[in-house]
C-alpha cells in the first residue's frame, strides 16, 4: 500500500501515506485539495478508462503524504465502468498498491441531508476515514445549525471543520495525518438498506441538532433573473458574446505584442547567427515555431480565466441548464456546450473540457466534433482567403459582404460540429447504458481568487506541454522539407538561377523541395478540387498548425514578391495539367480551399491530445480519416456550386 | 422507518447506545422480552443484556461477538421492534444504575408528566388518565375513556407510566383504577382515530 | 468487480408502493409535494443513483423551475437544488402531503 516498513522490536513507523480524497462535485474538494497539496498534477487516467486521475504530494514533518482527488461524486455506488473503475481503487482486493491508506470524506454542511449517505458508503470499504466538513460558515450565515461534536460523537469518526482562507482546519488535517491508525472508528457501519441508511441520517442529524440552511436568498434572487426564459436567455447570449470578445478582441494586442516580440527574437538570430542555413533555421523554425504556440497562450489563458470564473461563481450549472434542451436535440447534454463554445479559442481545451461529461459516449462524441468548431487557427487563413474570394467593398443588405462571409464560415462550423456529435453518440464506443442526467445547481459563491488561478496555470501549463513538443517538430520538419534538398551553387546556375539572387534562389529552391515533391505526389488527390502543388504544400503544412498555410503560402507567395504576398497570390497561375496559365486562385478553388479548411482535421496537436484524453490512436485515426473525406466533399461540392452561381 | 443510530458507550466496547427518534418509546427499564427478531435474539443469547432508556436503547453483546458480526441483525431487529414499543416488557427497576430518588413528589409533576410523551400511548388510543392522589411515594391514577375496559391496558399501561414515575420522580408505586364505564362514551372514544 | 461495489450494486431499488403522479406533473412551487418512490420501469442502477441524490421515499420535494420546451425541470430536494430531466422526473412517482 505505501511506505510501512518494520523497526526491530516496536510499532512499524510511517514513512508515507497514502490519502484518497472524496466528495461530491461543488463542496469544496478542489479548494482543499489545492490547500493541502498546492496544485492537482495529473497522473494519467484511470485503467481502461478515459477518467483523468488526480493527485497531488504534500511534505508533512517527515512525512509523505500522497492525496488522491477522487472525481467528485454523489454515490460510491457505480453506474458506468467509469466509477466502477474508480471505485474499485478503494478496494484492498483490487491493485492493492492503488488503495488509498485512509480516506478524507468531504461533507458540504449546507447538504448534509444527501452527503451522508456518501459517508454512509464510504465507511463500508473498511478504510480509517476521516470527515471533513465544509461550508459550515456558510450554514450558519443561512440560519441553519449544527453541534460539530454531537456530530462527531453521532457518527464514531473526527469531524474536521475547514473553511475556505482559514488556515486552521487545514493545519488541523495535517497534524491528523501522523494519527491515521488512531483515528476513531465506529463500532458498526452504517447500513446499506437505503431505508435504514435514511433512517441512520435522519437520527444523526437529530442528534447534531441539525436545522438546514434556509434557501440562499442571493441565489434566489439572481436565480430568478437568470433563469428567467426571456431575460435569462438574453443574459446567457451576452455573457457568451462577452466570452467571443474576450477570447478575440481582448487577446488581440496581447498577441500583437508576443508577435512582435518573437519578431525581434527571429531579427537577433539573422543578425546574431552565421549566414543562411542556421539562422533560416532557428529563426524560422525553432523561435517561428515556438513562437507560433506562444502566441495562442492569451486567448487560451482568457478562455480558462473565463470558465474558470464562471464556473466558480457557480453560473456554469445555469448556462448548462440553459442549452439542454438543445443539445439533447444531437444526443448530447447542456455541460458539453461549454467545450464546444471552448473549441471556439483552440479545440484543445475545449477537448479537455470534456472531462466534466460524466457518460464516456457524450465525451467521445463531444471530442470528435470539438475540432469541427471554428477555432482561432482557422482565422488567419479565412481572413486571407476571404479577402480574395470577397471585395472588401461588397455588401449583403447591411452587412458588409466578408464579414458575413466570415459569420457564414463560423456557422458552417458549429452546425458540422453539432452533427458530428449525434453522429458519433449514435455509432461510437460501447453500448453502455443510458445515464440519468442529472446536474447540482450550487448557490452562487464568490470564487476564491487562488483556486481560479490555480485553474488558469494548470490548464495554461498542460497546453502548453502538449502543443510545444508537436508544433516544434512539426515546425521543424516542415522546413527541412521545405528548404531540402539544398542546392549548390553550381547547381544553381545550371538551372539558369543566378545565385546571388535570394529570392530566385528561394523561389527555385522550394520549387524543388522535398515538401514539392511530395505537393506534385498527392496532386491527384486535390486535382479535382483546383488545388496545384502550391496548395497542397501549404495544405500539408498545416497539419503542423492551421495557421501555417498563411505562412507557408506567404514563403511561397513571398518568393518573388516579398512586399505583397497576397498579390502575388491573387496572380498565381497553374503550371501544369489541364488548366495550364489560368489563375490559381480562381473564386472556385478558393471557395474550395475555405470549405476544406472548415472540414479537415490538420492539427497534429489536436490529433494527440484526441490520443491522450481517448486513450487510444482509433478514434483520432477514425476521426481524422472522416473529416478529411467530409473536407473533399464539402469542398468540391463548394467548388461545384460557386461555379454554377458563377 | 424509526430514525436510529449508535453511539459509542465510554469504557464499555461490547455496549453500544442506539438512540432513537420517536415519541412511542417502550417502557424503561431492562428488556425482558421484545416483539420479533430482537425477542429472539434476546432469547437466544445472541444479546447479553438490552437496556431502554427514555430516548434511546443500550445494547450488550456477549463476550466474544462483535458489532461488526451482529450489528446489522441488531439493527434490523430494532427497527421493526421499535415499531411495536407497546409489546415490549421491561423490568424498570433493573433499568437505570444508579436508581431514582425516592421521596415524595406532587399531583402536578404527576400530571405534568403524564402530559407529556409518557402519556402519548395513552392518548395514542383515544384514553386519559386522571391523577387521583399522590400520597407517601404511591401515585393513584385513574384511567378513562377507550382505555378503560380494555384487558391490555392494566398490565401494559401501568408498567409504562409505573417506569416512568419511578425513574423520574422516584415513585415506589403506581395503583391504576378504572374510571366507571359509560359505554357510550367508550364507543365513541374508540371510534376517534387515534393520533400519530 | 470489487466488495464495495458488489455491495452497493445490490441494494434495492425504493420503488413506489402504488403508480401516481408523476414529478414530471408537479406545477412550479406547489407546495406539500413528497418523494412516494420510483416507477417500476425504472433502470435499477438509474433508481439507486436517484435514491443517491436524495430522492428517498417520504423526502420533501419542491419544483422550482421548468425550462421551456420540455427542457430539464429544478427541483429542491434534501436542501439542495439539482437539475433533471423529463425523462427521469417521469419515473419518480410523488404523492402530496395535504
Amino acid at each position: 500500500m505505501s511506505g510501512h516498513h518494520d523497526h526491530a522490536g516496536g510499532a512499524p513507523a510511517l514513512t508515507g501515506l497514502r490519502l484518497a480524497l472524496i466528495g461530491s462535485p461543488n463542496a469544496g474538494k478542489t479548494t482543499l485539495f489545492n490547500a493541502l497539496t498546492g496544485m492537482r498534477g495529473k497522473t494519467g487516467n484511470y485503467p481502461g478508462v478515459t477518467v483523468a486521475r488526480y493527485a497531488g504530494r504534500a511534505r508533512i514533518d517527515d512525512l509523505d503524504v500522497v492525496i488522491e482527488d477522487l472525481p467528485g461524486t454523489y454515490s460510491l455506488d457505480p453506474i458506468s465502468l467509469d466509477e466502477q473503475v474508480v471505485i474499485d481503487t478503494l478496494d484492498t482486493a483490487t491493485d492493492p498498491a492503488s488503495t488509498p491508506d485512509g480516506l478524507l470524506v468531504l461533507l458540504d454542511a449546507t447538504t448534509l441531508r444527501r452527503s451522508l449517505g456518501l459517508l454512509a458508503q464510504a465507511l463500508l470499504s473498511d478504510l480509517p476515514v476521516c470527515v471533513v466538513l465544509t461550508f459550515a460558515d456558510e450554514l450558519t450565515a443561512r440560519g441553519g445549525h449544527l453541534d460539530q461534536e454531537a456530530l462527531a460523537r453521532a457518527l464514531g469518526l473526527q469531524v474536521v471543520v475547514v473553511t475556505a482562507g482559514d488556515p486552521a482546519g487545514v493545519s488541523q488535517l495535517q497534524a491528523l495525518a501522523h494519527h491515521i491508525r488512531h483515528w476513531p472508528r465506529p463500532a458498526l457501519a452504517p447500513p446499506t438498506d437505503p431505508a435504514e441508511a435514511a433512517a441512520w441520517a435522519d437520527s444523526v442529524l437529530a442528534a447534531a441538532a441539525y436545522v438546514p440552511a434556509g434557501a440562499d436568498e442571493r441565489t434566489r434572487r439572481l436565480d430568478a433573473v437568470l433563469l428567467h426564459p426571456v431575460a435569462g436567455g438574453a443574459i446567457f447570449l451576452a455573457v457568451m458574446f462577452a466570452f467571443f470578445q474576450v477570447i478575440f478582441t481582448l487577446a488581440a494586442p496581447l498577441q500583437g505584442l508576443i508577435e512582435r516580440g518573437f519578431g525581434w527574437l527571429g531579427d537577433l538570430a539573422a543578425h546574431h547567427l552565421p549566414g543562411g542555413w542556421l539562422a533560416d533555421f532557428v529563426g524560422t523554425a525553432l523561435i517561428g515555431g515556438v513562437g507560433g504556440v506562444i502566441v495562442f497562450l492569451p486567448q487560451i489563458a482568457l478562455l480558462f480565466l473565463m470558465i474558470s470564473l464562471l464556473e466558480g461563481v457557480g453560473y456554469m450549472s445555469r448556462a448548462a441548464f440553459i442549452m439542454d434542451r438543445f443539445m439533447s436535440r444531437f444526443g448530447l447534454e447542456g455541460r458539453a456546450f461549454v467545450s464546444l463554445l471552448s473549441s471556439v479559442a483552440c479545440a484543445i481545451p475545449g477537448i479537455m473540457a470534456t472531462r466534466t461529461l460524466p457518460s464516456a459516449r457524450d465525451r467521445l462524441a463531444t471530442m470528435m466534433a470539438a475540432p469541427l468548431m471554428t477555432c482561432s487557427a482557422r482565422l488567419p487563413v479565412f481572413v486571407l482567403l476571404v479577402s480574395m474570394f470577397v471585395p472588401a467593398s461588397a455588401r449583403v443588405g447591411p452587412f458588409g459582404a466578408q464579414g458575413s462571409v466570415l459569420f457564414g464560415l463560423y456557422l458552417l462550423g458549429a452546425v458540422s460540429a453539432l452533427l458530428t456529435a449525434a453522429l458519433f453518440k449514435k455509432v461510437g464506443g460501447r453500448t453502455g447504458q443510458a445515464l440519468p442526467f442529472y446536474m447540482e445547481l450550487p448557490p452562487y459563491r464568490v470564487p476564491r481568487l487562488r483556486g481560479v488561478v490555480f485553474a488558469v496555470w494548470d490548464a495554461c501549463k498542460s497546453f502548453l506541454r502538449k502543443v510545444t513538443h508537436i508544433i516544434l517538430a512539426a515546425t521543424i520538419v516542415l522546413f527541412l522539407f521545405l528548404n531540402l534538398p539544398v542546392r549548390g551553387s553550381a547547381e544553381l546556375q545550371q538551372a539558369g538561377v543566378d545565385p546571388g539572387d535570394e529570392r530566385a534562389v528561394a523561389a527555385y529552391v522550394i520549387d524543388h523541395s522535398l515538401a514539392a515533391d511530395v505537393g506534385r505526389a498527392v496532386s491527384p488527390v486535390f486535382a479535382p478540387l483546383g488545388f496545384d502543388w502550391r496548395i497542397n504544400v501549404g495544405v500539408l503544412s498545416s497539419l503542423a498548425a492551421r495557421e501555417v498555410f498563411v505562412a507557408t503560402m506567404g514563403q511561397v507567395g513571398a518568393a518573388t514578391n516579398p512586399e505583397s504576398p497576397r498579390t502575388e497570390l491573387s496572380r498565381m497561375r497553374v503550371e501544369e495539367g489541364s488548366r495550364a496559365g489560368q489563375l490559381l486562385f480562381t473564386r472556385e478553388t478558393i471557395a474550395a480551399l475555405l470549405i476544406f479548411f472548415v472540414y479537415a482535421l490538420q492539427c497534429i496537436s489536436t490529433i494527440g491530445v484526441l490520443r491522450r484524453e481517448s486513450g487510444s490512436w482509433r478514434w483520432p485515426l477514425i476521426g481524422f480519416g472522416y473529416m478529411f473525406t467530409l473536407a473533399w466533399l464539402m469542398a468540391f461540392l463548394a467548388r461545384t456550386v460557386v461555379g454554377a452561381l458563377g | 422507518m424509526i430514525p436510529l443510530h449508535p453511539e459509542a458507550v465510554p469504557e464499555d466496547e461490547a455496549s453500544l447506545r442506539w438512540q432513537v427518534v420517536t415519541d412511542r418509546m417502550p417502557a424503561e427499564g431492562q428488556l425482558v422480552s421484545a416483539p420479533g427478531d430482537l425477542g429472539d435474539l434476546l432469547a437466544a443469547g445472541a444479546l447479553a443484556k438490552v437496556v431502554v432508556e427514555p430516548d434511546s436503547v443500550v445494547v450488550t453483546l456477549p463476550a466474544g461477538a462483535s458489532w461488526q458480526a451482529s450489528g446489522p441483525r441488531v439493527r434490523t431487529a430494532l427497527h421493526t421492534a421499535l415499531e411495536a414499543p407497546l409489546e415490549w416488557v421491561t423490568d424498570p427497576a433493573a433499568g437505570r444504575p444508579g436508581g431514582a430518588t425516592a421521596g415524595g413528589a406532587t399531583v402536578a409533576e404527576v400530571e405534568a408528566l403524564l402530559a407529556g410523551p409518557a402519556g402519548l400511548t395513552i392518548r395514542a388510543h383515544g384514553g386519559q388518565v386522571r391523577v387521583l392522589a399522590v400520597r407517601d411515594g404511591i401515585a393513584d391514577l385513574e384511567l378513562a375513556g377507550a382505555c378503560a375496559g380494555c384487558p391490555a391496558a392494566g398490565l401494559t399501561i401501568a408498567t409504562t407510566l409505573s417506569g416512568v414515575l419511578r425513574a423520574e420522580l422516584g415513585l415506589t408505586d403506581v395503583r391504576v383504577t378504572e374510571a366507571p364505564r359509560r359505554p357510550f362514551v367508550a364507543l365513541a372514544a374508540l371510534l376517534r382515530r387515534p393520533q400519530p | 468487480m470489487s466488495v464495495l461495489s458488489q455491495r452497493l450494486g445490490s441494494r434495492p431499488v425504493l420503488y413506489a408502493a402504488h403508480p401516481g403522479r408523476t414529478l414530471a406533473t408537479v406545477a412550479v412551487a406547489e407546495a406539500g409535494v413528497r418523494v412516494a418512490g420510483l416507477g417500476a420501469a425504472i433502470a435499477p442502477e438509474v433508481g439507486r443513483r436517484l435514491v443517491d441524490l436524495g430522492l428517498v421515499p417520504g423526502a420533501s420535494i419542491e419544483v422550482l423551475r421548468k425550462a421551456p420546451l420540455g427542457g430539464p425541470v429544478i427541483v429542491r430536494v434534501a436542501n439542495y437544488e439539482v437539475a433533471l430531466r423529463l425523462g427521469e422526473a417521469r419515473q419518480i412517482i410523488v404523492d402530496s402531503v395535504n
